[in-house]
């Protein structure tokens, strides 16, 4: 049960930062940045809560990235979610260079920006409806 | 529940002066229509009709959706977003067969959905064989993401109930019956033939990845039973529009092969029982909750084998393989239709997960591969959008107008649901 957990949340996405409603490791980095650290975490105990990819956005489309952890490390490193790390990496390491340049990209970072947001959005309201309200004011 | 549908042959859609289906062609009044379709979100509203064999490049499309009309029983097509959410699937229904209504609109930037109607990348959608009305609506300035999305999807839906009403007094060239028993049953009914269901799966993930049932948003539900004929009164919206290759639009969930063909040998080699509609979340936890309650009402159905039917790719490769996974451990047979993203030159894993259980896969194709498309003459849309769109990269578009793009961003190149030309087979 997460019910009376609080999150984590790693991101690179600057729209993000300044979240309220949990914990924020903010990633000076790409996407593959961000799974590097998601790994390492999970490989820490950190137990991961929102899945690594975004939606059917594709891989190399999946600039920013935001991913749920909870908030502190449980005593047991949960090795399927490890696996589960190791295979996106794999597909975006796979797509790093199947992308667009940076120049062009930068042209839609709002809107890579504002996906990112409602994937978390998503998956922070998914989580928080099973908080007690009393824990939830604090996120 | 019994459905009939009455396949009214299109053979030409034209404007005219009234709207009505006569002698074989669906005239449309532009004016009526465009006045209908009015919304204080778009600056501007523009329709076109094309035809397979034109020189048109449509670039981004949102929906495509199949003209249907409610004759007799109860309900309206696309329940809940129209009428009362009657439950639907019985009685009458008239289908245009052989046109769509096509939605167009840059709702995010690196926004995907070609269709080319002649050429090379033709072959690889659907809908360059059919004629297509084409809304292409911009938005007023200032609207947000999920405000356009929604606009989109509502234009899409009145304007293919406006249309569908010239068949409400065609007569068919063709009546198709459907009939799915109550489950009790529907389950005696075929006692000797292998038992065999559908899971459903949808995209449900948040802005531009949304499915509707009835009205309602799918990544809101617990998995849930209905009767293959809702499917086809539309009883499942598209909300989704990103990728363009594997999402399934609202025409694909109206024509949904999978169910044609379960249909189509139930009483023969097999019991066709129903459908369990699922959905594809966002945390670990809800793919657990939803795989779960799916593998439950599965193993309530006494089935032998199941079909599983993926949308999307990445993300959603997780539902997938977590419902494999516990059905298959219910002592059921799991058969999954997804489809590649095995790199351009198609050597590299095609999946982003995976497991021992998942052991028979139906590909809808590689969705990495790539294809020279040639300038068209026409471009509805806007296709700048084509350097950026998944499947296009820096460069893509060139100045004489021709593209090079991974078949990702082609609309329905590799259909999860099968209701495409593509396929791999391993002996």
């Amino acid at each position: 049960m997460v019910s009376a957990e609080e999150f984590l949340v790693i991101s690179n996405n600057p729209a993000v930062r300044g979240i309220k409603r949990a914990k924020m490791y903010f990633i000076e980095g790409d996407c593959l940045a961000v799974l590097y650290q998601a790994f390492s975490m999970a490989a820490s105990g950190y137990k991961l809560l929102s899945h690594p990819l975004a939606g059917s956005v594709k891989p190399e489309y999946n600039y920013y990235r935001s991913i749920v952890f909870s908030a502190e490390p449980k005593d047991q490193v949960d090795l399927m979610h490890l696996r589960l790390l190791d295979r996106c990496l794999l597909k975006l390491e796979e797509r790093q260079n199947a992308g667009i340049s940076s120049e062009r990209l930068a042209l839609y970072t709002q809107d890579l920006q504002i996906m990112d947001i409602e994937f978390l959005n998503s998956a922070l309201n998914a989580l928080g409806e099973r908080i007690p309200a009393k824990i939830k004011q604090h996120l | 529940m019994q459905l009939e549908l009455g396949h009214i042959e299109v053979k030409d859609v034209q404007f005219g002066a009234k709207t009505e289906f006569r002698n074989g062609t669906v005239f449309i009044n532009k004016n009526e229509l465009l006045e209908i379709l009015k919304n204080e979100h778009f600056s501007k509203i523009e329709l076109d009709i094309v035809h397979p064999g034109d020189a048109v490049r449509i670039c981004p499309v949102k929906d495509v959706l199949e003209p249907r009309v409610k004759i007799a029983g109860s309900g309206q097509i696309f329940p809940g977003y129209f009428g009362n959410a009657e439950m639907v699937g019985s009685g009458r229904t008239h289908v245009l067969k052989g046109m769509t209504v096509l939605t167009v609109g840059t709702i995010v930037g690196f926004q995907e959905g070609i269709i080319d109607m002649s050429g090379p990348g033709a072959e690889y959608t659907p809908f360059s064989k059919t004629i297509n009305l084409v809304i292409s609506a911009d938005k007023k300035e200032g609207l947000f993401q999920h405000e356009h999305e929604a606009a989109l999807r509502h234009t899409g839906l009145k304007a293919a109930r406006y249309v569908a009403e010239a068949a409400r007094n065609a007569e068919p060239d063709q009546i198709s019956t459907f009939e799915t028993r109550p489950l009790s049953e529907q389950l005696n009914q075929y006692p000797d033939l292998p038992r065999v269901a559908y899971v459903y799966m949808l995209q449900t993930q948040g802005l531009m990845h949304d499915t509707y049932l009835y009205g309602v948003d799918v990544k809101s539900i617990l998995p849930t039973f209905m009767y293959p004929t809702e499917v086809m009164d539309g009883a499942i919206i598209s909300g989704n529009c990103v990728s363009a290759c594997d999402k399934n639009t609202t025409y694909h969930h109206l024509n949904n092969p999978v169910i044609d063909d379960l249909f189509a040998r139930h009483g023969k080699d097999l019991s066709f029982v129903g459908v369990v509609v699922t959905n594809e979340n966002v945390t670990l936890l809800d793919k657990e909750r939803s795989s779960s309650f799916t593998a439950k009402l599965v193993e309530g159905l006494k089935v032998d084998g199941v079909i599983i039917s993926e949308e999307g790719f990445g993300n959603p490769d997780a539902d997938l393989i977590m419902n494999c996974k516990k059905i298959e451990a219910l002592g059921i047979k799991t058969v999954l239709i997804t489809d590649e993203y095995a790199g351009r030159d198609g050597a590299s894993q095609s999946l982003a997960d995976g497991h021992p259980l998942a052991n028979a896969i139906v590909s809808g194709g590689n969705a990495n591969a790539t294809i020279d498309l040639p300038p068209m003459g026409k471009i509805i849309g806007h296709i700048d959008a084509v350097n950026i769109i998944a499947g296009g990269f820096d460069g893509a578009l060139k100045k004489d107008g021709s593209i090079t793009v991974e078949i990702q961003a082609i609309t329905g190149a590799t259909n999860e649901l099968g209701f495409n030309q593509m396929g791999a087979i391993e002996f």
